[in-house]
């Protein structure tokens, strides 16, 4: 996580997935965010432009020389949730497993 | 060769590929299907041909399957996966610590391309991701055309099993299957044309009342009194397709008289015990889903409304036969055009083309396309490093014969794929480019060595 200036007012930048595209043109993106989470990931290394020298991640840089689209599938790493109407965000449980896939008969 | 089994216990894998041989579905169902000859009869019908097949392929200890049914359909869909749906992958687990286990999980698209491909794959009913149901089958089916759009449905569903355990309901942690989803069932109202016709029943009907009933108005028993009044004398269960390019078109089929014959017990339905109304309550004998579809969808002749009159009824549920030399029109042909249209379909539409490989054409098309998915916990909070399947479709038209005939149109009729022109069944899998098959569809692999049905490549 890099350094944020304090300050009254901070903005965020919202940078949508396709999922979060499809919505917004759909005209549904409010009542379809029913919960949110934050978390240090980096950079999305399946995207073709990446982060070049010197440059960090849009919430704590200069988002101009950032990435704007965040391909699908993309998930964030070490998650704190918010659920709408909660008082409260949780933490993400860190966890080392793998999901796997069974077949019998191979 | 040697049969297939669940016996070695299951294998994990973090990246996998499974290859399906769409085509190995329906020539096994062909298989299954020739259990069903015995309500048949056409002009030179050979039924011991079809019953002398099951003598000839034989089960794990070596047990040929001749007069066990039963035992047949319970291998191939229990055991096996193999049926009406037949299975993708066996199960979802977390392995941790050395150990696996049973867990949540849910299933996304890796990219467009992916999502696009799964919601033409089970468009029969689209859910949205508002769980809105999107029912426009040109929305949802595969198109082809620019200037008159022609959409195809797809005549397949791909379903996750959940699995309940002593620790717990897990969604999602049983099998990826995909099935045949374009049939439903209910019942046909109306007046047999011919009571004495030991085969192939027609309905005479009405354009106010008769002919195809949802299951809850039949089995309602205050409607009795409304279906009392029309005066039809027969109910009887019905499984219905719907036209995959025309959804105001159905065909109808409804269980034959000596299917019903066939059955133990009580066979007349009363919607109340003081209703005249007499039916039938439809195959019970069944012990799996692939055999009672295949009572409706094989065992039974399909129909079709026409104006044709019968006594006072003005219209008729008729078999719609041209030629009496071969079997009536049925489900399961029904069926494999409707997928045969869909893989076309998804190499014309501007959506799909891209991604889908099209080698040969017509009667030798070999379609292909691939799927990506990541599965995940269905829990956001847990971070357990996700799997990816990679599901790759291979649909070889070539490979559907000689298991089944195609029998070119007519000036009269469109052509169809014939299912009983013969007991001659070829499951290919990976041998439909080599020619290498076995005839057996509980076996593993072809005579040459290569997977039937699926062939799953682990890429950890």
């Amino acid at each position: 996580m890099g350094y944020v200036t304090k300050a009254n007012v901070l903005y965020l930048d919202l940078h949508m997935t396709e999922m979060g595209r499809k919505l917004l043109l759909e005209g549904s993106l409010s009542d379809s965010i029913v919960k949110f989470a934050l978390g240090d990931t980096d950079v999305d290394y399946r995207n073709p432009l990446q982060l070049l020298s010197g440059e960090v991640p849009d919430v704590t840089g200069a988002h101009n020389n950032c990435i704007f689209g965040v391909n699908g599938g993309y998930d964030v790493k070490y998650k704190l949730v918010y659920v709408m109407g909660q008082n409260s965000v949780a933490n993400s449980v860190s966890r080392s497993g793998s999901i796997v896939t069974a077949f019998s008969n191979i | 060769m040697g049969n297939a089994s669940k016996a070695g216990g299951l294998n994990y894998a973090s990246q996998s590929k499974v290859t399906f041989y769409v085509a190995d579905m329906f020539t096994g169902l062909k298989a299954l299907a020739m259990t069903q000859i015995p309500y048949h009869n056409w002009n030179g019908i050979n039924a011991k041909s079809f019953s002398d097949y099951f003598k000839t392929i034989t089960d794990a200890a070596g047990r040929n399957y001749g007069n066990r049914y039963a035992e047949l359909f319970e291998d191939m869909e229990y055991d096996l996966g193999r049926g009406w749906f037949v299975n993708l992958t066996d199960g979802f687990y977390v392995s941790e610590a050395g150990s696996v286990k049973n867990l949540s999980v849910k299933i996304t698209p890796e990219s467009q391309k992916d999502g696009i491909f799964l919601k033409k794959l089970t468009s029969a009913a689209y859910v949205n991701t508002n769980n809105k149901t999107v029912s426009d089958s040109v929305a949802a089916g595969a198109k082809i055309g620019t200037r008159k759009v022609k959409a195809y449905v797809s005549p397949f569903t791909v379903s996750m099993d959940g699995v309940k355990t002593t620790m717990g309901q897990f969604n999602g942690s049983g099998a990826i299957s995909i099935g045949i989803a374009s049939p439903d069932y209910g019942y046909v109202v109306g007046d047999v044309v011919s009571s004495t016709e030991g085969y192939y029943q027609e309905y005479g009907i009405t354009s106010e009342a008769g002919g195809y009933y949802h299951p809850q108005l039949i089995e309602n028993s205050n409607y009795s009194k409304t279906l009392n009044k029309t005066g039809f004398n027969t109910i009887i269960p019905s499984g219905r397709i719907v036209d995959n390019n025309n959804p105001t078109t159905n065909y109808y089929y409804p269980l034959q008289i000596n299917q019903i014959n066939n059955e133990s017990g009580e066979k007349q339905f009363r919607g109340k015990t003081d209703s005249d109304f007499l039916g039938c309550t439809g195959i019970r004998k069944s012990t799996t889903a692939t055999e009672t579809a295949l009572n409706f969808f094989a065992g039974a002749p399909e129909l079709v409304l026409t104006d044709k009159s019968s006594g006072k009824r003005p219209l008729s549920l008729r078999t719609n036969r041209d030629d009496f030399s071969v079997e009536p029109r049925t489900g399961l042909s029904r069926i494999v055009s409707q997928a045969e249209d869909f893989f076309y379909a998804l190499s014309k539409d501007k959506e799909t083309s891209p991604y889908v490989t099209v080698t040969n054409s017509a009667k030798n098309a070999i379609y292909s396309f691939s799927i990506n998915l990541l599965v995940s916990p269905e829990q956001e909070n847990v971070n357990y490093k996700t799997s990816k399947i990679t599901l790759e479709f291979i649909f070889s038209i070539q490979a559907l014969q000689p298991t089944f005939t195609w029998k070119t149109s007519t000036p009269t009729s469109p052509g169809r794929w014939l299912v009983f022109d013969d007991a001659e069944v070829r499951i290919y899998g990976g041998g439909y480019a080599t020619g290498g098959y076995t005839t057996n569809p509980t076996d593993s692999v072809t005579v040459s060595g290569e997977s039937i049905y699926r062939k799953v490549t682990i890429n950890n």
